[in-house]
């Protein structure tokens, strides 16, 4: 089911009149029934899968309850590597089979011998990435003793299934989910209002700018042959606005339904496009998965590293600059390959690790280097410059995520870089550039707030009212040909 | 709680009404501007069809003609439009109507009640009866094709100028040098013929629309030509029999003059790769085969043999 299908549309406000109104009073009976309606909504698609994500969830409630009531470190390490495999196990299956199996008949046609492909078509079940990870953090942080394993099997299924965080995330931590599931909900007005704008944004965006903006993005990398380099970069313009259009559009709607349940779900987004530099970016961008590798896979990776390295300089390097660089390569390597089963994916998170590197390396020097040329690091001449040169970037880093293959990618490039970057776009329209213009400017005006359509400070209920009534009318009038979330595919 | 219910509630009735109201002006809007179809006086012919006679038919080599064809446009779309121009243009004697095998498969239902229908529903939404567009829109109800048949309509408001129609088509001759390619032919043939896999059966909507030309015609004493045009070797041996029984039952049923282009063997740099579309060569000879035909009266009526 999708947030903006009408099955939901009919599905949501039965669950939220019921939630409320029948089953209020006991937080037991309303897990219970949030429980269900998750199952529901995610069964929708495909009810064999609902079959999987239950089964694992109750696999990640057993194990967590055995990591948790053994105190020999030797077999809680055995459960937490038991539930490791079967969670890394079924993410690599349904999601990387092919691509291991295609990689290494490659690999092994270089010697000169063809083996058969295997003619598997393995179908992706929806959210995976999102839900194993969501059960690889509840499963780490009862390791780690971070968490105590919630004994209450309906908390844990829930944190592990809450519909509004299924299928894209953001990826919340099981245990601030759980605090929440255990605490009695009461009705708060201005929270309920809050979500309900949060999720009209996040549906304008979706429809009106993401949407539209697929049109032209859909047509210049289908034909990017033929296009100048002008047209090119506004491709690539497009589609950095176009996904961020998308997936922050589906985790502000995502949030803001969690709101009108009386949860607070972790923001995954904090208007990227606005960073100075590229740390900034990573601040700001799908925050709960960058969140996500950095507790559990770069941190964890720095500190094994700084504990076993005992050599001062290895290479050239200094200790730390060599475990920075490690840890970050491999972090960003996994990251991308989280995205997907392509060495494109692989190829975008390495162009983001490599970035970072460069960053950090040059952050002493870069300060060094104002202080003699007097320059202040809030002039707005340079807020401005970073700013355009990080979104620049950016957009070449999204060419390799948005093609289809590594050469496809580099012909991309390499005449986007042409003479023709100079001469008139074949593909033009104001449409696509004012939606990118509106955009930004609503986000620059809001960037103190949580979410652009936080205007509680807006006394006239009239104006505000108008406001809503005005991004309903725009969604039906001028929102695009009805697209898949992006981020579904991860 | 009753608070955010209540104002809940009232916000959504609001929505409600604004919407109501936006889609019903839409729709009256259209109604106001483009309801009365003027076309000139010294236009006695009228070419009306789809993507075949747009490609294919160059308007400016015939008489007193104008071709008014338009992309996909299933019969229902031909009729409305038809009905209203012969209302407000007296002078019109004449229709030359693309019909050829692809109008009888039901593939073409996409384009008049399917997932790619808004496009012609919106153009001629002035043209339709408010029964007859719940109808049309109940058919294949999902609110994207709604909602896009809406957008399109209030696109038509936009871009009002004088004199212009959404729903007219026109001839469209591209000089670009084409030629047949055997895999677009073999796609375009399963689009069009085997769209769910299996034969497709006979378009019972455009059969029924096709009568109500032929009848309006005929109430109104003016003469109506069936056209079928030139179509390349391989794409025709390809055609499914039933499609082609049902053509030439059509075509006796209805005893009109019909004119079979089909017949003129056309090489292939003739038609665009799809072996469908005549180019800009093709359309030229059609064109002025079709205008020696109309002038010399001397029509080929049979559409029956194997150009082969």
């Amino acid at each position: 089911m999708l947030f903006n299908s009408v099955e939901f549309a009919v599905f949501f406000p039965i669950v939220f009149f019921l939630y409320w109104f029948v089953i209020n009073k006991n937080p037991k009976t309303q897990n219970l029934f949030l429980l269900f309606a998750s199952y529901v909504f995610y069964g929708w698609w495909d009810w064999r899968f609902l079959i999987l994500l239950i089964l694992l969830s109750l696999t990640n409630y057993f194990i967590g309850i055995e990591i948790d009531k053994n105190e020999s470190v030797k077999k809680r390490k055995i459960w937490f590597i038991c539930a490791l495999v079967i969670n890394i196990g079924i993410l690599g299956f349904f999601k990387y089979f092919n691509f291991f199996i295609d990689s290494f008949i490659d690999l092994i046609s270089l010697t000169g011998y063809d083996l058969p492909r295997t003619g598997i078509k393995i179908i992706l079940p929806l959210g995976i990435s999102f839900y194993v990870f969501l059960s690889l953090s509840y499963i780490i942080d009862i390791f780690k003793k971070n968490l105590v394993a919630n004994t209450n099997i309906v908390e844990v299924l829930l944190s592990l299934g809450f519909f509004p965080i299924i299928l894209a995330g953001p990826i919340q931590r099981p245990s601030s989910l759980q605090l929440q599931i255990k605490k009695q909900r009461e009705f708060n007005y201005n929270k309920a209002v809050d979500g309900l704008r949060q999720i009209l944004w996040g549906l304008f965006v979706k429809v009106v700018i993401a949407d539209n903006l697929a049109f032209y993005v859909d047509d210049v990398f289908s034909n990017f042959l033929n296009y100048s380099g002008s047209t090119l970069f506004l491709g690539a313009l497009f589609y950095s606005i176009q996904i961020y259009a998308d997936f922050s559009g589906y985790s502000d709607m995502a949030i803001g339904i969690a709101k009108l349940f009386g949860f607070d779900i972790m923001r995954n987004f904090k208007y990227p496009y606005l960073s100075r530099n590229i740390t900034e970016f990573w601040k700001r961008w799908h925050i709960s998965l960058t969140t996500w590798f950095r507790d559990y896979i770069f941190l964890p990776l720095s500190f094994t590293l700084s504990s076993r390295i005992e050599k001062d300089k290895i290479l050239f390097l200094n200790k730390d600059a060599f475990i920075y660089i490690s840890a970050s390569l491999i972090t960003w390597f996994l990251t991308g390959l989280w995205h997907g089963a392509n060495y494109t994916f692989i190829c975008w998170g390495l162009i983001h690790g490599s970035f970072l590197i460069v960053f950090h390396l040059q952050r002493k020097p870069r300060k060094t280097l104002f202080r003699k040329m007097k320059i202040s690091n809030n002039n707005y001449f340079v807020i401005i410059f970073e700013t355009i040169i990080t979104l620049l970037v950016i957009m070449i880093a999204w060419v390799f995520f948005r093609s289809e293959n590594i050469d496809q990618a580099n012909i991309y490039l390499s005449k986007l870089f042409s003479n023709s970057l100079f001469s008139k776009p074949e593909v033009f329209s104001l449409k696509p550039l004012l939606l990118i213009v509106i955009i930004i400017l609503l986000e620059w005006i809001q960037k103190n707030k949580e979410h652009v359509m936080q205007i509680e400070n807006i006394k006239s209920t009239t104006i505000r009212w108008g406001i809503y009534l005005g991004l309903i009318m725009i969604i039906l009038l001028y929102g695009g040909i009805q697209q898949e979330f992006i981020y579904f595919k991860f | 709680m009753g608070k955010f219910l209540q104002k809940g509630l009232l916000f959504f009735a609001i929505v409600v009404i604004c919407t109501t109201a936006s889609v019903f002006s839409i729709i009256e809007l259209n109604r106001i501007m483009f309801r009365r179809i003027i076309i000139e006086d010294n236009v006695h012919t009228l070419i009306m069809g789809d993507s075949h006679t747009i490609f294919g038919i160059n308007d400016s080599l015939f008489r007193n003609t104008r071709n008014l064809s338009r992309t996909a446009e299933g019969y229902i779309f031909s009729y409305l439009k038809l009905k209203n121009i012969l209302d407000s243009n007296p002078q019109i004697n004449r229709i030359i109507l693309g019909v050829s095998f692809h109008n009888f498969s039901s593939y073409y239902d996409e384009y008049i009640y399917g997932k790619d229908s808004y496009s012609s529903i919106s153009k001629c939404i002035a043209l339709i009866d408010y029964p007859d567009l719940i109808k049309l829109l109940k058919m294949e109800m999902s609110m994207s094709n709604i909602r896009s048949t809406l957008q399109y309509s209030f696109k038509n408001i936009l871009n009002y100028k004088k004199g212009e129609y959404p729903f007219i088509g026109n001839t469209n001759i591209s000089k670009t040098s084409v030629r047949t390619s055997h895999n677009t032919i073999m796609k375009t043939i399963n689009d069009q013929y085997y769209s769910s896999g299996k034969p497709d059966t006979i378009s019972a909507i455009n059969v029924f629309y096709l009568n109500k030309i032929v009848d309006l015609c005929r109430t109104k004493n003016i003469e109506i030509i069936f056209l079928n045009m030139p179509l390349y070797a391989e794409y025709f041996n390809k055609i499914p029999l039933n499609i082609i029984n049902h053509y030439n039952a059509s075509i006796e049923k209805f005893d009109v003059v019909a004119i079979n282009l089909n017949n003129l063997k056309f090489p292939e740099d003739y038609f665009f790769p799809d072996g469908e579309h005549l180019s800009y060569k093709g359309a030229v000879i059609a064109s002025e085969f079709l205008a020696k035909s109309l002038n010399d009266k001397v029509f080929f009526s049979s559409g029956t043999k194997n150009p082969n």
